[in-house]
């Protein structure tokens, strides 16, 4: 009995000691959405949460929104015409995925929202065309090394280090033998790069949203064109409420005016 | 450290000894409970941290195979993989399966913060201040020391790349206006979060990017938004009684930057120099017209033969107001008594056959009692640029000095006060695109000094054993000038004009005996005024690569001197044109290059010219009844540095060479007795000055080690005339130092030092003279139960001709408490309680050897605490 008591604490403790193990990493984005407005430039953070078996990429308006849910509901109601917009980019975040990553399997899922509808979807990455290159450059102070890869139509540079302890990469750049410092395409109209990383011992990652609907790829980014182009003609509550405002064409136009050039953009 | 170790063995062991070529390789990766790991990547790479040529992943249970792998000498295989530490291991075509067993991250990380530990964007470099830190570095200043390509003196003053820094920043703030040695010393290095090198840092924000300086700063970025520190030091020692007091408290806050400053010991710190900043207000400037016979500084550290009582206080305020004017107030002031005692034996090699030898024996006292305040307004944003700079310093110096010189005995007195009080003032105004700048300077300074100098002897052939010279200086400068910068297509050009006047006078006179004035050969009365009107443009040029910079200044200047005793005047109208050219290159990031040329021309100060003897010193004396001293010279500079913080080299190479031609030969008369008479007459003769420095920094991370190396050399060739006789002397120095600081295990720190100086003299075709002076220190330090450190230092000093080597040795033990923010130190200095130390030096026709009296064996206890809120 004794022996069985200590083999157990040993295991709890062995496994308790694993599940601490917690990063928080910080990139940021640099990105261009209005093709037909490169000097534009509009930036976003985003962490990605390391745990043992898995990591989660989010944007950190996201990880914020419980705090600022309120601020924002109260927006909405008041229908405030005239915002700063400056304060809606604060807690408005266009980027609303999750990007899971298992270390077991490699496997990299996509939990997206589409107004109030949650898609879950596979990412179409294969880790196994990253071309390594003989490159070594020193980005942010780490020892890196330029892998290439073609998604999404475009054709991505990333740096990656393997002098950090974790094994991951920004969004679904993931699959290469170390972490991503820097991912960008050729054109730089999405550059992610790596600001900060934290190591700490409390936390876990979990999968809030059971209800999620699964599909595929293909079909998301169909939804997430007519999203961008003509949020009322998907339907549902939202936008039905969204195409029955009064000045919900200039705004949709306006949407599409300055929204045209998402990451993957041959979808 | 040890665990990688491990590692190397149980690969080793693992090996298979297979004759002929394999390609592939197999392995297994366990955990520390020899749990197998899937997922692993296992990457192959052919150097060390070269790219990643091969990877594959290791399968659920916990194998891998590598194929095809290249039949190289050595590979190097490395894991990755989230939570576990990196494992890197060397490989050959023999081997062919690897166990490797990978420890998690360790646990001691606890909440740290994992930061890269050096970033760097554009000119700016920022080390992460926790990578550096070693156990038992307690300031911010021990940090500095061990990044690549920064060095830090005793006094707290750091070069970069050989150079000293411009600026040193607390959250980008300039607090102590170059005085920031009591900062760098006192600021714990845990406070730390960053340490900022900014290269080619431009101060006035106005033009940034428009302008560029050739210097480097630093800028310390703190881990909290307000620190608050109250660092105290108090420690008692023995034989015989001493004390060093030291309570520096500090406050940084976006808009109140504080640091109050009490020091006192008498263990032999010079406290001066922390102080110390590289202007004249500085209170450890030394700007004596006269003196007491003093002895060059030996290679060994002047903390062994002072003999001192020092206090020093310090006040220094800055506050930003919303307007972002900083407004900032420093104030400071020393009393310092040090005795110094020195055996002084010097040979004079004159042409001809003639030799001089003299003995002196010495017991020196400097009483140093300077106050310095200053007072600044500045504004600097983008916008505008506004600096106002009121300076004021006074010091009522003594210098006291009892020598003997053979049978002779000398008792030398030199009253040396100063007062300086200054202005200036910079205004900069964007007009369109352009900027204007006014600035303006006034300054007075005065030097009321007096030396006497008493003897059972006559001095000097004078018939008088009691000697009293009088000199007064007063020096006034008013300065204003108006200048633009223009930017045009990427150029900048800047005009400037100045009009500077220039007021000075030195006066003088030698009584003897019974305060009988030695007459008018004995007396100066002179006067000089420099009228200076100069019109400046120059060009810059900036691209990533390249920049560009040629001045072209042109003045008119009319110099005038008269002598009232003498009836003298002289007075000259020039238009010198001086312009110069700077290149820089950048390559690929950490390779800079640049060379400079440079034409100038410059004549005589008020000390150039002086109908009167007077004297500097017991034994020398000064004439030069001479036409106004005009130097034309050209200089050539290069420089290479390479910095590349991720390999963590830093090295530098400069070199300069500068021809001049002057129109007055000096001469030097040395009298039988070792005196020496200063004069000069008029002939055009070339001087050359040639400079080369060096350094290389290396930090191998893998053992933790670090090799340091700097050098310098300096050739000063002229012609002169020495007791009549046309010659010529060329007078070499050598300096050069070796460090290896090293880490075996996390808790011993290694550290050898050894630094030669050598001179090399050539005094005409037969007189060659050479001395070595060598020193060898050895520093161990080890880190007992984490919160207890034990350190011995041997330090050897041996020299090329004398037999007088020297061992010291000294040691400590410093007890942390728990908390950590109390420490107790035990320390001794000179434990083999040596006597006199022995150095050698040359200059430019004389070698001569020092034989410095040193402190006895000394043991200290100070009790340190931090009080921080």
């Amino acid at each position: 009995m004794k022996l069985f008591c200590l083999l157990f604490i040993a295991f709890y403790s062995g496994y308790a000691k694993e599940d601490s193990l917690k990063f928080e990493l910080e990139y940021t984005l640099l990105y261009k959405s209005d093709s037909t407005n490169l000097d534009k430039i509009r930036s976003e953070r985003f962490i990605l949460e390391v745990g043992n078996t898995q990591s989660c990429f989010h944007s950190w308006i996201s990880y914020k929104e419980d705090s600022i849910s309120n601020v924002k509901r109260q927006l909405l109601s008041e229908k405030v015409v005239r915002v700063d917009q400056s304060l809606i980019d604060n807690i408005y975040s266009r980027f609303r995925y999750k990007v899971f990553f298992n270390y077991t399997d490699e496997k990299t899922t996509v939990e997206e929202r589409i107004y109030s509808n949650i898609y879950e979807f596979n990412s179409i990455l294969n880790p196994k065309e990253w071309v390594l290159t003989n490159e070594m450059e020193n980005i942010s102070g780490y020892n890196c090394q330029k892998a290439l890869i073609k998604y999404g139509g475009r054709n991505f540079i990333a740096w990656f280090t393997n002098e950090v302890p974790i094994v991951d990469g920004p969004y679904i750049f993931k699959g290469l033998p170390g972490l991503i410092v820097k991912v960008f395409d050729k054109d730089n109209h999405y550059n992610f790069e790596l600001t900060n990383i934290r190591k700490i011992s409390e936390g876990v990652i979990t999968r809030k949203n059971t209800n999620s609907e699964f599909t595929t790829f293909e079909k998301i980014s169909k939804m997430k064109y007519l999203y961008r182009t003509d949020p009322g003609s998907l339907g549902g509550n939202v936008g039905t409420y969204l195409s029955s405002m009064p000045n919900y064409d200039s705004l949709r136009k306006r949407r599409v005016m300055s929204n045209n050039n998402p990451l993957e953009c041959n979808q | 450290m040890n665990f990688k170790r491990l590692l190397y063995i149980v690969f080793f062991l693992l090996v298979k000894n297979v004759n002929g070529q394999i390609f592939e390789l197999r392995g297994k990766i366990t955990n520390e409970e020899n749990v197998v790991i899937s997922g692993v990547y296992v990457t192959v790479s052919k150097s060390l941290n070269g790219p990643i040529i091969l990877y594959t992943k290791t399968s659920l249970t916990g194998e891998f195979k590598l194929e095809n792998l290249p039949d190289t000498d050595s590979l190097w295989i490395s894991t990755a993989v989230t939570g576990y530490e990196k494992s890197t291991i060397r490989i050959n075509s023999q081997s062919s399966f690897l166990q490797i067993s990978l420890r998690r991250v360790s646990k001691e990380l606890g909440e740290i913060v994992i930061k890269p530990q050096i970033i760097k964007k554009g000119d700016t470099l920022s080390y992460d201040v926790g990578s550096f830190k070693r156990f038992g570095d307690r300031s911010i200043a021990d940090v500095i020391n061990r990044i690549p390509g920064l060095e830090v003196d005793l006094s707290g003053r750091i070069t970069y790349q050989g150079n000293a820094i411009e600026k040193f920043y607390i959250e980008g703030l300039d607090l102590m206006g170059g005085r920031y040695g009591i900062v760098n010393n006192n600021l714990s290095a845990d406070k730390v979060d960053r340490v900022e090198v900014l290269e080619n840092h431009q101060s006035i924000k106005m033009l940034e990017d428009i302008s560029l300086s050739e210097k480097a700063s630093i800028n310390i970025k703190l881990k909290n938004k307000v620190t608050t520190l109250f660092p105290i030091s108090l420690g008692v020692g023995g034989t015989p009684a001493s004390y060093d007091v030291n309570i520096t408290p500090m406050v940084f806050s976006p808009k109140n930057q504080f640091l109050g400053s009490i020091l006192a010991n008498n263990i032999g710190n010079n406290i001066a120099l922390q102080s110390g900043g590289n202007s004249k207000f500085s209170i450890s400037e030394n700007n004596n017209l006269v003196d007491v016979q003093n002895a060059p500084s030996p290679v060994f550290s002047e903390r062994r033969w002072r003999f001192n009582k020092s206090a020093l206080g310090s006040i220094n305020y800055l506050y930003l107001t919303k307007k972002l004017l900083e407004l900032r107030f420093n104030a400071s002031g020393l009393l310092n008594y040090t005795n110094q005692e020195f055996k002084n034996e010097t040979h004079f090699s004159i042409p001809g056959g003639q030799n001089v030898s003299l003995i002196e024996e010495s017991d020196n006292k400097f009483i140093e009692r300077p106050i310095q305040i200053s007072f600044r307004i500045l504004k600097n944003t983008k916008e505008k640029h506004l600096n106002n700079h009121l300076e004021f310093s006074r010091a009522l110096n003594i210098n006291v000095g009892d020598l003997v010189r053979n049978e002779e005995s000398i008792t030398q007195k030199a009253k040396v006060p100063y007062t300086r009080i200054a202005n200036n003032y910079t205004n900069m105004l964007k007009i369109g695109n352009n900027i204007l700048n006014i600035n303006s300077t006034i300054s007075y300074e005065r030097l009321p000094q007096n030396l006497f100098v008493s003897s059972n002897s006559q001095i000097f052939a004078l018939n008088y054993n009691l000697i009293d010279q009088s000199v007064k200086r007063e020096d006034f400068l008013a300065n204003a000038s108006v200048g633009m910068f223009f930017l045009i297509k990427g150029f900048t050009l800047n005009s400037n004009s100045t009009l500077q006047l220039e007021r000075k006078r030195f006066n003088s006179d030698l009584h003897g005996d019974d305060s009988i004035s030695l007459g008018q050969e004995y007396r100066n009365n002179l006067k000089y005024e420099r009228t200076f009107l100069l019109l400046e443009n120059s060009l810059e040029k900036k691209t990533d690569k390249w920049y560009l910079k040629t001045t072209a200044p042109i003045s008119l200047q009319e110099i005038y001197y008269f002598d009232f005793s003498h009836s003298r005047k002289e007075n000259v109208i020039n238009t010198p044109f001086e312009p110069s050219l700077l290149i820089r290159y950048s390559y690929k990031n950490n390779w800079k290059f640049h060379y400079n040329i440079k034409y100038a021309q410059s004549y005589g100060d008020i000390d150039a010219v002086q109908y009167g003897y007077s004297l500097t010193s017991y034994r020398t004396l000064i004439r030069k009844d001479l036409p106004i001293p005009e130097t034309k010279g050209i200089t050539n500079s290069f420089g290479i540095n390479y910095n590349n913080p991720f390999l963590r080299i830093a090295a530098y190479i400069t070199g300069s060479v500068n021809q001049l031609r002057n129109n007055i030969l000096l001469e030097t008369e040395i009298m039988h007795d070792g005196s020496s008479q200063l004069t000069g007459q008029l002939e055009s003769n070339k001087s050359n000055v040639k400079i080369i420095n060096g350094g290389v920094s290396y930090s191998l991370s893998e053992i933790d080690m670090r090799i340091k190396y700097t050098g310098s050399w300096t050739q000063n060739q002229r012609i002169l005339l020495l007791n009549e006789y046309r010659t010529y002397s060329s007078l070499n120095s050598f300096n050069n130092s070796f460090l290896i600081s090293y880490f075996p295990w996390d808790r011993i720190s290694l550290n050898f030092e050894t630094t030669i100086r050598s001179y090399f003299n050539k005094i005409s075709e037969n007189i060659n003279l050479s001395v070595d002076n060598f020193k060898y220190d050895i520093k161990g330090k080890v880190n007992l139960l984490k919160n207890q450190i034990v350190w011995i230092n041997a330090e050897y000093n041996t020299n090329s001709s004398t037999k007088n080597n020297a061992l010291f040795l000294d040691g400590g033990y410093r007890f942390i408490f728990p908390n950590k923010k109390i420490e107790l130190e035990f320390s001794v200095q000179n434990l083999l309680n040596q006597s006199k130390f022995v150095y050698e030096s040359l200059s430019t026709f004389n070698d001569s050897r020092q034989i410095y009296y040193l402190r006895p064996i000394q043991f200290v206890t100070t009790l340190r605490w931090v009080i921080s809120p």
